[in-house]
């Protein structure tokens, strides 16, 4: 099994009000792995989620992904990575509101700079397995309940078969009905692709989903105030 | 895609997106209009006479003798003798003559006597000659010659028998109906004053005028009474040679036997655009004035809508949009609205112009051609889009800056 996501001597400094750096201890995640990554707001979370997608670039060290060094890529190029390897669903807000569901699904695809062929196909099959109904496809964002926007979210992160899927909070806004449904679909939605999962979250529940559990601050190299 | 994106985020703000725009239509109302309507009076006026090199008529102002002659607005004040007109056609420069007897309509069309000269030297545009559409030209005592808006608006063929009324209203005071006129012809469009006008013979405008007892014995036997003009309005002329224009007009003015004055069409003509000029020029600036109030409008619009398209932003920079895309998100937006208010208000302006052509013509002499995409007006609308992208990159600006700092996860 290859290497999905590895952080090596990594470190972000924020300046501010407070000089405050974070150093990460070197991690690999493997291929496929389904990763439960807990910690509470502000343990630094936010800043690898945005570390990992490129949004963020380290203050030194590097990141690897899929073997690619995404840390040493131009802004552009980093962009376009993530737009074709990585998808991310956050605990809300991950659609755009005015679009149909058809149209921030093929969004995804255009800044991906895939082909739309075969894209209604594809979503419908990836809706299936998440049990939404087809006919959502053509509704505006706004008409959808919070737990068909997450489920949507997901199929558009999947969309263009990202091997690498980042969640972070993804059922904070469900009930626990509608939580563990999302989690036994999401969870199978990833096997059956192949796809790998960091799950973010500060809900200590949801790690029985999950085989490997790390805490964010086990990550952490014992932060240092400058 | 990107331009879908745009519209479908442009309707999912109605309300100040519809207000925006009907800022920027009426702006672009206010400047096509007076962009389009200045253009076309300028061509219809330097089209409505061409080749002639002095206007002959009695004393009064240079304008008022150019618009009754040229632009049939106004009453002549003073005729001319004939036998002035007649001398005035023997000089030794004197290439050609048009007399011109006014003061008669028929049904709100003014009534022009004249001679068969006019059909043969009267030119507009650029040298153009009168030409016939249907019919001949005049050849007897009662024939008219009809312009093309004439049979146009009043339904006539040639050969219908129409009635010339004395004055120029639209019921003029006496109905000359005892005098059948035929139309002998029907004049090519021109665009010019030609086309609302009727011509007849002088001999017919002296006809119109007899008491009923001779006009019994003129339509009887035309050579029975003699109709020979005792005046005309004003006299087209035509030089053999150009240089002796100030001669010849000198020398109408102080002709001793009658009291004439001598016009330059081209010196009248530029005086009376230079009094129209000063108003154009003032009308440009407030058009171009609201026009960029408009635009700072737009901008204004999509700069107060950054703050919550945030969430928004933040979605397409996961979905892997550089900075880049997301600013031209925001041109894109801003272009299409101004595009959409540039096709709706030509849209809006031609059917306008469509609906009033014929009143201002009438009314006023404005030949306003309903088609407004001329040249000029799609040169300045090029300028309006380019002034459309300057002014969203306030808003652009402000895009690519939050989208440059802006995380995945509001915190």
């Amino acid at each position: 099994m290859s290497v999905a996501i590895e952080l090596r001597n990594l470190k972000q400094h924020y300046s501010g009000k407070v000089d405050t750096e974070l150093q990460f201890n070197d991690w690999q995640v493997q291929r496929g792995d389904k990763v439960f990554l807990h910690g509470d707001s502000g343990s630094g979370k936010s800043t690898l989620l945005n570390l990992i997608s490129g949004v963020l670039t380290p203050t030194s060290g590097e990141i690897s992904i899929l073997d690619e060094v995404t840390s040493a890529l131009s802004n552009a190029k980093r962009d376009n990575f993530r737009a074709q390897h990585i998808g991310v669903v956050f605990q809300s807000l991950n659609l755009v509101p005015y679009l149909t569901v058809l149209k921030n699904i093929k969004l995804a695809r255009y800044l991906a700079k895939q082909a739309q062929r075969n894209l209604v196909e594809q979503a419908k099959s990836l809706m299936n397995q998440l049990n939404l109904d087809e006919q959502v496809l053509d509704k505006k964002v706004s008409e959808l309940s919070v737990g068909q926007q997450q489920r949507i979210a997901i199929v558009r992160a999947l969309i263009n078969q990202p091997e690498i899927l980042l969640v972070d909070e993804p059922t904070s806004a469900l009930d626990v009905s509608a939580r563990d449904a999302f989690m036994s679909l999401l969870l199978n939605t990833c096997n059956e692709n192949g796809t790998t999962l960091i799950f973010v979250s500060h809900d200590q529940h949801l790690k029985k989903y999950f085989e490997t559990c790390v805490d964010m601050t086990d990550l952490l190299k014992k932060q240092e105030v400058s | 895609m990107l331009f879908s994106i745009a519209k479908d985020s442009l309707l999912s703000r109605k309300k100040t997106v519809f207000l925006t725009f009907c800022s920027l239509v009426i702006s672009l109302l206010v400047l096509l209009s007076v962009e389009h309507i200045r253009l076309q009076a300028k061509e219809s006026f330097n089209r409505t006479i061409s080749s002639t090199d002095l206007i002959v008529g009695g004393p009064s102002g240079q304008l008022n003798l150019l618009l009754y002659s040229v632009f049939r607005i106004g009453t002549p004040t003073a005729n001319i003798k004939y036998e002035s007109f007649q001398a005035l056609n023997e000089k030794r420069l004197v290439k050609w003559t048009i007399p011109i007897s006014l003061g008669d309509s028929h049904k709100g069309f003014r009534v022009l006597g004249t001679n068969s000269d006019y059909f043969e030297h009267f030119r507009y545009g650029k040298k153009k000659p009168l030409a016939l559409s249907q019919g001949k030209q005049l050849e007897t005592l009662f024939d008219t010659v009809i312009g093309a808006d004439v049979a146009k608006t009043l339904g006539y063929q040639v050969g219908d028998q129409i009635v010339i009324t004395h004055g120029i209203g639209k019921v003029g005071f006496t109905n000359h109906d005892k005098s059948p006129f035929v139309i002998a012809g029907i004049l090519e469009r021109t665009g010019t004053p030609v086309d609302k006008t009727v011509h007849v013979s002088l001999e017919a405008i002296e006809a119109i005028h007899l008491t009923p007892a001779k006009l019994q014995k003129v339509i009887a036997d035309p050579n029975s009474v003699d109709l020979t003009p005792k005046s005309v309005t004003a006299v087209l002329v035509g030089l053999k040679n150009k240089f002796a224009t100030f001669k010849i007009q000198r020398d109408i003015s102080q002709d001793p036997n009658d009291r004439m004055m001598a016009i330059l069409p081209g010196v009248a003509m530029t005086e009376l655009w230079s009094l129209l000029g000063s108003v154009e020029n003032i009308l440009r600036v407030i058009a171009a004035l609201v026009l960029l109030s408009s635009l700072f409008g737009l901008s204004t619009m999509l700069l107060a809508s950054m703050n919550e398209r945030q969430a928004e932003i933040a979605i397409f920079r996961v979905l892997g949009a550089g900075p880049v895309k997301i600013m031209l998100l925001i041109f894109v937006e801003a272009i299409l609205l101004a595009l959409s208010a540039i096709i709706f208000s030509v849209m809006l302006i031609t059917a306008i112009l469509y609906g009033f052509e014929d009143f201002l013509a009438s009314e006023y002499g404005l030949f306003i051609s309903s088609n407004i995409l001329s040249l000029d007006v799609v040169k300045l609308l090029g300028v309006v889009l380019v002034a459309t992208i300057v002014t969203a990159l306030f808003p652009a600006i402000e895009a690519y800056k939050s989208a440059l700092y802006r995380q995945l996860s509001k915190r």
